[in-house]
């Protein structure tokens, strides 16, 4: 068996405060391979964000994690911080939601573009010149050395994300970490950016986990989808599974809720209740209030992760459901 | 740029051409004694009239310029070439190195200013470099902890996260990203110590702690006039306005750049 690109295994997140530990990440296992992309879809605070600062070691103040986060073998979470700078340098880049605040707003884009090829690479100022008008091309952006003078300010939203993926390319990652990156930018530029990374992962062969709340997009882009909720992954779908057979009741209502052109005019599903996050979860299945075919026993049992029909759904009620509705 | 502002930098390039320029615009040699015509009053010889020693008083206080205006220069040098990184080393790192440092900063800060440079000067002997250093031991911790408080602010934008994720370590974030991030907090901060710090040096020079006769200076100036303040009170006058003058341009000059500074911050 080849291994993985990326393994998480059994990994919790929480947040000390004040001698409490706020629990954000639940036991969360995935893999990513070579060239995958996988969409993680969730809503605000489920912990999606959390799951990308906890594999590159980013977490807030008082953040601390527990498992395995396999990179190519080499467990990021117990790495020495130089082994981890280098790891960081080199094989994972890491795009953030806003490209606004993610530059440093003094320095220029080519000095945003080559700081790490020169600091860690040691290219000369020429040579990561050249590379960076390379990677802006790849990116889409043809008028490479006119952009590589100037500032931040003074691009559009989504160029400017274009050169933070442009940036996050620059020390030939192995894996790309995309945490919401279309989400500040508009429908057009979602679509230029998300078709730029379907390039990527076919010309690089680059591993790609790619955050967002849109099922729809991440259906249109990743090779798996894993939902989550209240801080753990409920649910793991290929991309056409996710539609044609959801299995967790959540995802399922998600999926659902979708606004489509053939019910115009009609009210649109909604999932009652509000979400929640990991520390605020009721006991049992997390979900259980939302949830429409809840039972007692959601209220007292966790449910654990259970693969069915080449997917994998974290529900007690899972095979009652597909037997009732048949699908 | 609001008219103060104008004022006040228009008063400090004038100063400072005063000062480069001194041989040239001084009429008489500062430390020229003539005894025969001590305390004199302005004269159109003397337009500022002569002191105690018969010395012209425009020529000293034109010669003056040039140490009343350096001293506060290295002042704000040593304050800044210390304070920003320890201000910077103290608000990034937070946790056990903020605490050690800025628990030292509010060990020289429970000294009254004046006192410690006193102290200082009684150890090492008066002299202008002494109380250049005495003052500046004073302006390092202020300047650290304003530019601590910075700091704190850069170190938490998201593009500092993205560096890390990069691979880049503290130093280079701190040196080449958060300190230039600060660069208009630093300058705005510098214009008014400049001003502080020019008082704090005469004040020291007045007492006698500093520059040592005969060589000119603003506030050993006001002492020796002080002195024989009953026998020619107008002598008082030159050195005391140059002083004024200064302090107040590099305030109007230094409420402006910080003005610049944090409305720079906001956006």
């Amino acid at each position: 068996m080849t291994q993985a690109l990326l393994a998480l295994k059994a990994v919790s997140t929480w947040i000390e405060v004040d001698g409490g530990a706020k629990p954000i990440l639940i036991d969360v296992s995935f893999e990513i391979g070579r060239g995958e992309i996988v969409g993680l879809v969730g809503e605000s605070g489920s912990g999606k964000s959390m799951t990308a600062r906890t594999i590159v070691r980013s977490l807030p103040e008082g953040g601390r994690s527990s498992g395995a986060i396999l990179l190519d073998g080499e467990d990021l979470a117990s790495m020495s911080v130089p082994a981890l700078r280098q790891v960081r340098a080199r094989k994972v880049g890491v795009i953030f939601q806003d490209p606004r605040s993610a530059v440093d707003p003094l320095w220029k884009i080519e000095d945003h573009l080559t700081e790490g090829m020169r600091v860690h690479a040691g290219r000369s100022r020429d040579e990561a010149r050249v590379e960076a008008i390379g990677l802006l091309e790849q990116v889409g952006i043809h008028d490479g050395p006119r952009r590589l003078s100037q500032y931040p300010v003074q691009l559009s939203g989504g160029l400017l994300q274009r050169v933070v993926i442009a940036g996050a390319l620059a020390g030939n990652p192995e894996l790309i970490i995309a945490d919401e990156p279309t989400t500040s930018l508009d429908v057009t530029t979602q679509a230029e950016i998300v078709a730029i990374f379907s390039a990527l992962r076919r010309d690089r062969g680059i591993g790609m986990l790619f955050i967002t709340h849109d099922l729809a997009l991440a259906a249109s882009l990743c090779d798996r989808i894993l939902v989550m909720y209240a801080g753990r992954i409920v649910d793991a779908q290929s991309r056409d599974g996710i539609f044609s057979r959801p299995g967790h009741p959540y995802t399922r209502a998600l999926v659902g809720a979708r606004p489509s052109a053939g019910t115009r005019g009609e009210r649109l599903a909604v999932i009652p209740g509000v979400p929640t996050s990991a520390s605020d979860a009721p006991g049992g299945c997390a979900f259980h209030p939302r949830c429409a075919f809840a039972a007692e026993m959601c209220k007292s049992q966790i449910p654990a992760l259970m693969p069915i029909d080449g997917g994998a759904s974290a529900c007690l009620r899972i095979v009652d459901i597909r037997e009732t509705l048949r699908v | 740029m609001p008219k103060t502002a104008i004022f006040g930098v228009a008063v400090i390039v004038g100063f400072v051409i005063v000062a480069a320029l001194a041989p040239l615009i001084a009429p008489y040699d500062p430390s020229a004694i003539d005894l025969s015509s001590a305390f004199a009053g302005p004269s159109a010889a003397h337009p500022l009239g002569q002191d105690g020693a018969g010395r012209d008083i425009l020529s000293r206080l034109v010669f003056g310029a040039r140490l009343s205006l350096l001293g506060p220069l290295l002042v704000v040098l040593l304050a800044t070439l210390v304070g920003v990184p320890l201000g910077i080393a103290a608000g990034y790192a937070g946790g056990w190195l903020d605490g050690l440092l800025s628990r030292s900063f509010d060990v020289v800060f429970a000294f009254p200013a004046l006192l410690l440079a006193a102290v200082i000067v009684a150890t090492f002997g008066p002299g202008f470099g002494t109380i250049v250093i005495a003052v500046a031991v004073i302006y390092v911790p202020l300047m650290a902890r304003v530019v601590r408080a910075g700091a704190i602010v850069e170190s938490h934008k998201p593009y500092v996260d993205a560096l890390k994720v990069q691979g880049f370590g503290a130093l280079r974030i701190c040196a080449a990203h958060i300190g230039p991030n600060l660069t208009t907090l630093i300058v705005g901060q510098t214009a008014l110590y400049f001003g502080y710090a020019l008082l704090d040096l005469a004040g020291l020079s007045f007492l006698g702690f500093g520059v040592q006769p005969p060589t000119p200076d603003w506030g050993s100036m006001l002492w020796y006039a002080n002195q024989q303040v009953y026998v020619a009170p107008s002598a008082v006058v030159p050195p005391a306005a140059a002083i004024v003058l200064s302090v107040v341009a590099f305030n109007l000059a230094g409420d402006w750049l910080s003005d610049l500074a944090s409305r720079s911050g906001r956006r």
